[in-house]
């Protein structure tokens, strides 16, 4: 499965890459644009229903509650898109990088959202997300961790002193084992 | 500057390296293993395993790809708490160091940790130790194959399924020619490259990092990763102390190494393999917690100590980690492949052949051996091929379980009361209670919640229903054993230790 994805972004890197290269010169550009200027009007439906086919959009918008402060984002590889920034509600980048997908951690308690923008091999934003990726934190209660915390001291601590009142026992015994020894011999 | 745009080495370097140290690793295997004639030396090398080598194979198996791949993770999902919480493992390795000892002493013959168990409590104790052992060692072996697959495909882009196939068959090939002899004489030039490497990158990327900075940054993006009241993290903390002893405490891994070396070597060995490992967790961390504060990109949480130190490195950066990382992972397979095959061969296998036949000779279980490390190694490629979960999820399954055998294994080895019903209860009760913790609550409390019910049962009953167990038990020997150690184990079994 994961050679499947790494070949389909391979082929959608080396698409890309045809696509810039042929976009030529830049008068050659400005004549493709006069070109697009004169298309008729059902040509710009079809592209405009093309862009909608190809939406960059988180595959999951909401989430349930984190616990632990930390979530994982996914969303569609978007053509042409050959890396994403993903920003939250004060627009602080919180992912930029080439894989459709973010780890975002060290979040406090409250309210989080997110959208994601792709942008393309000369680094310009080609398309962003409508629909914000939206995340509740709400950390386990600080009650239930100081018990958990205090039960794992106390196991710890227990551990350790069977280990050294076994060994105490296990030394004495094999120093009265050698004593005995030495008075039969 | 872009980081984390993809990898960082080209897929043509890497096939190099893989290349390169395959041949490396499996020719010091086949070098090794013409001393690996005798059952005995394939199994637990020849129990003559000085100092040097003790403590280099304690040293290479403790620092896997979890170290250097979920402690960054750690500290990336659970703060600075979270990188010392994994920290905490090296506590395993100093509680083991007496008991390695006492290990050697009790069963002078031993090979297995399961055989101590059937000895010690019989049937009863042995059923779901030898499952929560094999359970274990498989979970650890396929987080450990995806470890290798992720890494070499992060580093170098090689795909996930080829990367991970050669890293297992690698190790399959080595362990089998070399048995326990290839096992540690390769963990001993491992743990010298994995030691330089990362004092390298350490200092490498603390010349290119402002810790000012990255605490700045963080406080303000990411505050829950350095605040002291996190729950989660406080909950991790003793959870994964008390993984890490039951890992060690439960597993051949550490028990078949205890049997190899000399009288008297095994506990300064541990001791110092802990020492030596304690501060690998945490330079690890600080490239967890480096990442969100330098930009860079984690989409796969698991892989992002190697992807910011090559990133932050460069090429020569970069494969420098690939080596440092792929000495790891496979000091940590050879060591699973050989201790589970000789948990297969001694406490499956050879019972069963010889109620058949009557006797079982060293050459079967030399060859049994070369069988069970192949379908071993099958069996974990098969497994890792999905690729599912983090590695993380993968291995903190069987955490309650684990955590539920510390105290039947230390209970056992050192007081004659508790019995095989306290040993059987606490195993599978702690594991349940640790299971339902783990769905309940999540991975960071599961260990702590098996260990802790398993501590109440297992001491409960012990003092309802004590026994007088001997421990010259432990040192019979099988029919047909030859003289010399027929002789040490009457020895033994006449001190009254």
């Amino acid at each position: 499965m994961r050679f499947n994805q790494l070949l389909l972004l391979s082929s959608l890197l080396f698409i890309q890459a045809l696509s810039v290269a042929a976009q030529g010169t830049p008068e050659e550009v400005e004549s493709d644009q006069q070109v697009t200027e004169s298309l008729d009007t059902a040509e710009l439906d079809t592209a405009e229903s093309q862009l909608t086919v190809t939406q960059l959009t988180f595959k999951q918008t909401t989430f349930d509650p984190a616990r632990e402060g930390y979530v994982s984002l996914e969303w569609n590889k978007f053509p042409g898109g050959v890396s994403y920034e993903v920003v939250d509600s004060q627009l602080r980048s919180q992912y930029r990088g080439a894989f459709p997908s973010a780890f975002i951690s060290g979040l406090s308690d409250g309210q989080h959202s997110f959208l994601v923008t792709a942008f393309d091999a000369t680094g310009n934003p080609i398309a962003t997300s409508e629909q914000p990726a939206e995340l509740t934190v709400s950390h386990w209660p600080k009650n239930q961790a100081f018990i958990l915390f205090g039960i794992g001291f106390v196991v710890f601590l227990a551990i350790i002193l069977v280990l050294i009142i076994g060994s105490l026992k296990s030394s004495n015994r094999l120093s009265t084992a050698i004593s005995n020894d030495t008075e039969l011999a | 500057m872009f980081f984390g745009s993809g990898p960082v080495l080209s897929p043509t370097a890497g096939y190099w390296m893989l290349a390169l140290f395959s041949l490396l690793w499996v020719g010091l295997g086949i070098w090794w293993g013409r001393r690996a004639s005798s059952y005995d030396g394939f199994a637990v090398a020849g129990r003559n395993v000085g100092l040097a080598l003790g403590t280099a194979t304690a040293v290479a198996t403790w620092i896997t790809s979890n170290t250097t791949m979920l402690a960054p993770l750690f500290a990336l999902q659970l703060g600075l708490w979270g990188a010392l919480a994994y920290a905490t493992a090296s506590f395993g390795l100093f509680a083991f160091a007496p008991m390695s000892g006492r290990i050697r002493k009790l069963m002078p013959n031993g090979y297995t940790a399961v055989e101590f168990i059937r000895r010690r409590y019989g049937k009863l104790g042995t059923i779901p130790f030898l499952f929560i052992s094999l359970f274990y060692a498989i979970t650890w072996l396929v987080s450990m194959a995806m470890a290798g697959g992720k890494l070499l495909n992060i580093l170098s882009g090689i795909p996930y399924p080829i990367g991970m196939s050669v890293v297992v068959v690698v190790c399959v090939l080595y362990t089998l020619f070399g048995g326990m002899y290839a096992v540690i004489g390769t963990d001993f030039i491992q743990s010298l490259i994995i030691l330089v490497g990362l004092v390298v990158v350490a200092g490498a990327v603390l010349t290119q990092v402002n810790i000012n900075e990255v605490h700045g940054q963080l406080a303000e993006e990411r505050p829950m990763l350095l605040a002291v009241f996190f729950p989660a993290a406080l909950m991790a903390l003793f959870n994964n102390m008390l993984f890490s002893f039951g890992e060690i405490f439960h597993s051949n891994v550490w028990w078949s190494r205890a049997f190899a070396m000399r009288e008297g070597v095994g506990p300064k060995a541990y001791a110092l393999g802990g020492l030596l490992w304690l501060p690998v967790p945490i330079v690890a961390g600080f490239l967890g917690l480096a990442a969100p504060a330098l930009g860079i990109g984690i989409s796969q949480p698991d892989t992002v100590g190697p992807l910011v130190a090559a990133t932050l490195l460069g090429s020569a950066g970069a494969l420098l980690v690939f080596v440092v990382i792929f000495c790891s992972l496979a000091s940590s397979i050879d060591s699973l492949l050989a201790a589970t095959s000789d948990l297969l061969v001694n406490d499956i296998i050879a019972p069963v052949a010889k109620k058949a036949t009557g006797r079982v000779s060293d050459q079967q279980k030399r060859m049994w051996s070369s069988v069970t490390i192949i379908a071993l190694g099958f069996l974990a490629w098969s497994m890792a091929i999905p690729n599912y979960g983090t590695l993380a999820e993968v291995l903190f399954f069987a955490g309650p379980m684990v955590g539920s055998c510390i105290w039947p294994v230390i209970g056992g080895l050192y007081f004659r009361s508790p019995s095989p019903i306290a040993a059987c209860s606490s195993m599978v009760l702690g594991s349940c209670c640790g299971l339902i913790a783990y769905f309940a609550i999540g991975w960071f409390v599961a260990s702590l919640i098996g260990a802790a019910v398993s501590g109440v049962i297992f001491g409960l009953l012990t003092w309802l229903k004590p026994v007088d167990f001997h421990f010259s038990k432990l040192a019979e020997l099988p029919q047909g054993a030859d003289e010399s150690t027929e002789n040490s184990a009457m020895e033994l079994a006449s001190s009254g230790i």
